[in-house]
């Protein structure tokens, strides 16, 4: 076993190997060398034929000539498949300004996303979400709420009844007074949902309609930390540079109460047709909890304040999307609904 | 309410504050502003100008020349008109006029003539939408003056929005009372001079009895004789036309005026027309009828308040006075009244006649008491200003209370701040109540606040941190962002909600959202039967029919809605809807324990009946997916797509379901529809082909398919919140066998699944169809079925001869217990 043979041997390989024009002009190349009877395998075989000194000497060397051997195969291999993919690819068709192939999806209602992302942004503040039935009993939703049984509120022309005592419900206030029965303050929740009111349907008008309202309950809560709720909510629900007006109003359950504007969405504050030239548009009314509207719920007023808020979402949304007809709300139209 | 700010300025001075200003000012104080309109906008530069010479223009036959004198300088303006005559005096534009019309007056030179402005005819001053020639004046009116002055347009309207609670601003006194506040500018109350006779008296003439003390707690008669009815002065007339009322006479005008002045409503009667000098304010009784000046027929209910005299009412108190005793042109005797009637009483009054007035909406929020007699006083000597004869009796009959019980609320400077989360000094706080004219005293930071008797609306503390809060202003106090403490959550199905419809979405449909209540006709269409018509909701005072049950199933709205978009070309349908639907309890309850809990219930003779709102989900498919795509070839969908959609939304929610033929509603395919039942048996649902009959109603041809499905979502919301543990993978290769049967049609798949887990061992993992055959190459009454048996274990690799032995167990079964077939 000499230099000169292991030199032949890999002299050999690479002439071989530079003949190889395919994969399987490859494989016997692989046989000749590295398989069983292939001539770097001999020369592994006649090693035990050394003395003990010389083995590691020409194990080395034998080594150098697999690692080369196998190295030119993967190589060959290597720029073979390349060539071949090269070719492929080369040889493909695609045109890629046709459409793609897709999995239809569904779409969200306008409302219900309106909703949804009103509810978030609440549930961020620490709120969860607290429901309860649209026919309520009129004690829930007018009484327990302070609406006593003559106030302009009441009465068949503003609701609808499916009996002397169960209404279908004008706001979803009435989940305040449920949820104050049930819970122990603190209270932080807020409702959405359907309400009704007798209104006959047109383009701003609709007897169906959905809400949010939210209720907070504890210990310090105060005017100024109420203020800060809604302008928090305000400002990430319509732009981080709004400003937020709190105007006073009148609510049964609210004592004080407000209106609460937002500079306009469609001209910035400088006054046009959607806020009618105000530059600011009306979206919730809000006040700190009234008293009674605590006692009816079982907590005492003495010892803890709230404040509670409600907005329209269906009006919300018109605002925010530029829906001129509350009617296509409830039309279903696939090419209305599918833009949301 | 519509307020003139010169009317205003009566009670306030408001000199040197801008009206818009103002507006915004009140609105923030708590009285909003809807409109603030100048009256006179577009007469800025008209002025009232004589005619001193009128010349023919020497270029065109139909025009003149007009030498006009308005005072500071005589001006040549050329005209069209023909009615005037020299010495008129007439309304001229002058150079720079902007007209109510949108004309625009500029230096002209009318065929060769320079004109310096334009005679004005009513219709390019805006008072008339037509006329003919110029306008007029009349003959005393000073030339050179402003003509918006003049015609006492110089003014501005506010057109405020009073909320319910506010009773005491529903007039120009209460509103001036505000902005006096805001302002801190003195009130001032006009002075009525009043000259009584010396020998006639009221007393001795009417005789006033309150029968109903709890419904009218004072009532003051004033009686004003030798009165005599004419038209208004123009002063008088104008004012009433601005505020939005029709000039009537000078009494009925007064008496409208001071409404408006001070917001305690009146009302003269006729007195020679009353049949007895004796007046009784009495509860109706059963049966009596009044005609009301609006000249129509009123029959009072029990209870309701009435003016009576020896005949019967002549008046609905607060409301409407009668025909009989109406103020007409003959009239020279006036009982004039001025009342406090209960605001409850009212309301029902005016809501049960349907019958609303300027004095009901008063009445109806609560006046003020002690000014009744000023309030009188003053229409008396408005009277007698304007009929200079009239006599007016000395004194008054004045029945019932003087004052309303002083009412005292006592509020802590310390709990105020603590409301409101800043801090004032007593000071601050006391001078904002005072110039609200609360009475305050104050002892160890506890203010007693006496509350002035037109405030109605004032009880608790916190509505005098609103009084504070409102005239202070809201948006000066600043925003402390608050760290509440932890709040529990509360269980709600929002969650669940929103992952069924993203789910749904995700899974192709389209979300719909349809009104709550439907109608009898839409059940019908629908071959509604599901629920019993007496268990329906029905709404007691519905829009219309279409409106008037509540919905015991969506599955009208959703057919509706793909029949609407059917007809808007869009042919492929996939809607889904989140909500309730309604019904009643089928057994009867007791009501005392439902009133106790807040249960909405319905009361029949034969018990309760508790009101069930049931959350559901619902869909609708028509058609197929992906129509829009180029070499697609995508069947209809069919019962096995929708059942697919369900399957994977239980998975989703870990809700383990079973799906069983029959006990779907009529609405429903007989065959091909299947109910949805928890593990636990309780069905919560079904799915299935519309039944064809009623699909055919909604335009769809027989040989096609709506699928549908409705469920109730409850057990969705508890399952989502369910804790569970993962399953261990297998490390451990899985064997499969496919196997095909041929069986008998009317054996299920579920009932050969069953038979495989039965007999097929613990290492049988699934059993997944891959074909179900009927037809021509199978015997009528048979189908051949094809599925994989996929073995494994979580312990240990499986040994062939292992699961070669359960693979034939279940053969063997099939074909003993169902008498399957393997196919070859």
């Amino acid at each position: 076993m000499d230099e000169t043979r292991l030199n032949q041997i890999l002299a050999d390989f690479e002439e071989r190997i530079r003949k190889v024009t395919t994969i399987a002009e490859l494989d016997p190349v692989k046989v000749d060398f590295l398989g069983k009877k292939g001539h770097v395998t001999s020369l592994f075989k006649e090693m035990g034929k050394l003395t003990p000194e010389d083995r590691p000497v020409y194990g080395e060397k034998i080594n150098k000539v697999k690692e080369a051997v196998e190295k030119g195969i993967n190589g060959c291999e290597k720029s073979l498949a390349e060539k071949i993919i090269g070719e492929k690819m080369n040889s493909a068709y695609c045109d890629v300004t046709l459409p793609g192939k897709f999995h239809e999806i569904g779409h969200i209602h306008p409302i219900a996303k309106t909703m949804s992302d009103i509810v978030k942004i609440f549930q961020r503040l620490g709120f969860s979400v607290a429901e309860g039935p649209d026919i309520e009993t009129d004690y829930i939703n007018f009484e327990a709420l302070n609406v006593y049984e003559w106030h302009p509120a009441r009465g068949l022309q503003d609701s609808f009844y499916v009996s002397n005592k169960a209404v279908l419900r004008t706001h979803t206030s009435g989940v305040q007074i449920r949820t104050m029965l049930a819970n122990e303050p603190p209270i932080k929740i807020v409702s959405p949902g359907r309400v009704y009111r007798f209104d006959e349907v047109d383009a701003s008008h609709s007897p169906v309609f959905h809400q949010v309202e939210g209720l907070l309950v504890d210990k310090m809560t105060n005017f100024a930390a109420f203020k800060a709720v809604i302008v928090s909510f305000c400002r990430e629900f319509f732009g981080a540079e709004k400003k937020v007006i709190f105007r006073p109003s009148y609510f049964p359950f609210t004592e004080p109460s407000a209106e609460v504007d937002v500079e306009c969405i469609n001209c910035n504050g400088r006054g046009c047709n959607v806020c009618k030239g105000s530059g600011f548009l009306e979206i919730m009314g809000a006040g700190m909890v009234h008293p009674n509207v605590l006692r009816n719920g079982n907590v005492d007023p003495e010892i803890y304040r709230g404040f509670a808020f409600g907005m329209g979402v269906e009006r919300i949304a018109m605002l925010k999307y530029g829906v001129d007809d509350i009617r296509r709300f409830y039309e279903n139209d696939f090419r209305f609904v599918s833009q949301f | 309410m519509k307020i003139l700010l010169s009317s205003l300025n009566i009670f306030v001075d408001l000199s040197g504050l801008d009206p818009k200003k103002i507006a915004v000012d009140l609105t923030m104080g708590g009285l909003k502003v809807d409109a603030v309109d100048y009256l006179g906008h577009g007469l800025e530069n008209v002025v009232t100008g004589k005619i001193e010479k009128i010349e023919k223009h020497p270029n065109a036959e139909k025009l003149t020349i007009c030498t006009l004198d308005v005072a500071s300088e005589k001006l040549t303006i050329v005209c069209g008109a023909k009615n005037m005559v020299e010495g008129d005096t007439v309304p001229v534009a002058r150079i720079g006029a902007k007209l109510p019309c949108g004309l625009e007056i500029k230096e002209a030179a009318l065929r060769g003539v320079t004109s310096l402005g334009m005679l004005c005819s009513e219709k390019e001053l805006g008072f008339a939408k037509e006329s003919s020639g110029l306008l007029i004046l009349p003959k005393d009116t000073p030339a050179g003056t402003s003509f918006a002055k003049f015609m006492d347009m110089d003014d501005w309207i506010f057109d405020v929005d009073v909320t319910a609670q506010r009773g005491d601003a529903m007039s120009v006194l209460g509103v001036a009372r505000d902005l006096s506040a805001i302002y801190e500018r003195p009130l001032k109350m006009p002075v009525y001079k009043l000259s009584e006779s010396d020998t006639k008296k009221t007393a001795e003439s009417v005789n006033i009895k309150i029968a109903a003390p709890d419904l009218c707690s004072r009532y003051i008669g004033r009686v004003v004789d030798n009165v005599r009815i004419s038209p208004s002065p123009a002063w008088l007339s104008r004012v009433i036309e601005k505020i939005g009322l029709r000039p009537v006479n000078n009494v009925v005008d007064i008496t409208n005026y001071v409404t408006y002045l001070f917001g305690h409503p009146s009302h003269a009667f006729d007195m020679d027309k009353l049949a007895s000098n004796d007046i009784t304010v009495r509860r109706a009784t059963a049966g009596e009828k009044i005609k009301a000046i609006d000249n129509k027929e009123y029959e009072l209910s029990p209870g309701m308040l009435a003016i009576c005299d020896s005949r019967g009412p002549q008046a609905i108190a607060g409301v409407m006075g009668g025909l009989l005793t109406e103020i007409g042109e003959s009239t020279k005797k006036l009982l004039i009244e001025m009342a406090v009637f209960d605001p409850i009483s009212v309301r029902k009054t005016s809501k049960k006649l349907n019958l609303a007035s300027e004095s009901s909406t008063r009445f109806a929020r609560g006046i003020n008491i002690t000014d009744s007699e000023y309030v009188v006083n003053a229409i008396a000597s408005l009277i007698s200003e304007l009929s200079s004869d009239a006599v007016i009796y000395a004194g008054t009959c004045d029945v019932g209370e003087k004052t309303a019980p002083k009412k005292q609320v006592k509020i802590k400077i310390a709990a105020l701040n603590a409301f409101i989360g800043q801090t004032f000094s007593e000071n601050e706080v006391v001078s904002v109540l005072k110039r609200l004219n609360f009475e305050v005293s104050s002892s160890a930071g506890e203010l007693i606040v006496s509350v002035p008797p037109y405030r109605h609306d004032i009880n608790e503390p916190c509505d005098l941190y609103e009084e504070f809060l409102r005239i202070y202003g809201y948006n000066n106090v600043a925003d402390v962002e608050m760290l509440t403490p932890y709040a529990k959550p509360i269980e709600s199905s929002f969650e669940a909600g929103e992952k069924m419809s993203n789910f749904f979405v995700d899974s192709g449909f389209l979300q719909c959202m349809s009104y709550s209540f439907i109608g009898k006709s839409d059940l019908e269409k629908i071959c509604f039967k599901d629920v019993a018509e007496n268990l329906w909701v029905k709404i007691m005072n519905p829009l219309g029919s279409e409106f008037s049950i509540m919905r015991p199933t969506m599955l009208f709205g959703l057919l509706n809605s793909m029949a609407y978009n059917r007809n808007q070309k869009s042919d492929n349908i996939r809607m889904f809807e989140i909500g309730s639907v309604y019904r009643l309890d089928d057994k009867f309850s007791d009501p005392a324990p439902l009133a106790k809990n807040h249960v909405p219930n319905i009361e029949t003779p034969e018990g309760a009946r508790a009101i069930i709102e049931d959350p559901c989900a619902a869909g609708i498919m028509f058609g197929k997916a992906a129509e829009n795509q180029w070499n697609s070839s995508a069947a209809d969908f069919d019962f096995y797509r929708l059942k697919g959609v369900l399957e994977n939304l239980f998975s989703l929610f870990r809700l383990p379901v079973e799906f069983a033929p029959g006990e779907c509603p009529g609405t429903m395919h007989p065959k091909k529809s299947a109910a949805i039942k928890t593990k636990a048996g309780e069905k919560i649902g079904y799915l299935g082909v519309v039944n064809p009959a009623i699909a055919k109603a909604f335009d769809i041809d027989y040989n096609r398919e709506v699928i549908f499905f409705e469920f109730r979502t409850k057990h969705m919301v508890a399952a989502i919140k369910r804790p569970f543990k993962m399953k261990e993978i297998s490390k451990f290769p899985a064997s499969a066998y496919d196997l095909a049967v041929m069986i008998s049609k009317d054996t299920s798949y579920a009932e050969i699944e069953k038979v495989c887990f039965k007999h097929g061992g613990k290492n049988l993992k699934s059993v997944v169809p891959f074909d179900e055959y009927t037809g021509e190459k199978v015997a009528p009454d048979k189908k051949s079925v094809a599925f994989t048996l996929t073995f494994q274990s979580n312990d240990a690799t499986l040994n062939d001869a292992e699961t070669k032995k359960a693979f034939e167990d279940v053969i063997k079964a099939i074909g003993e217990k169902l008498g399957g077939q393997l196919r070859s």
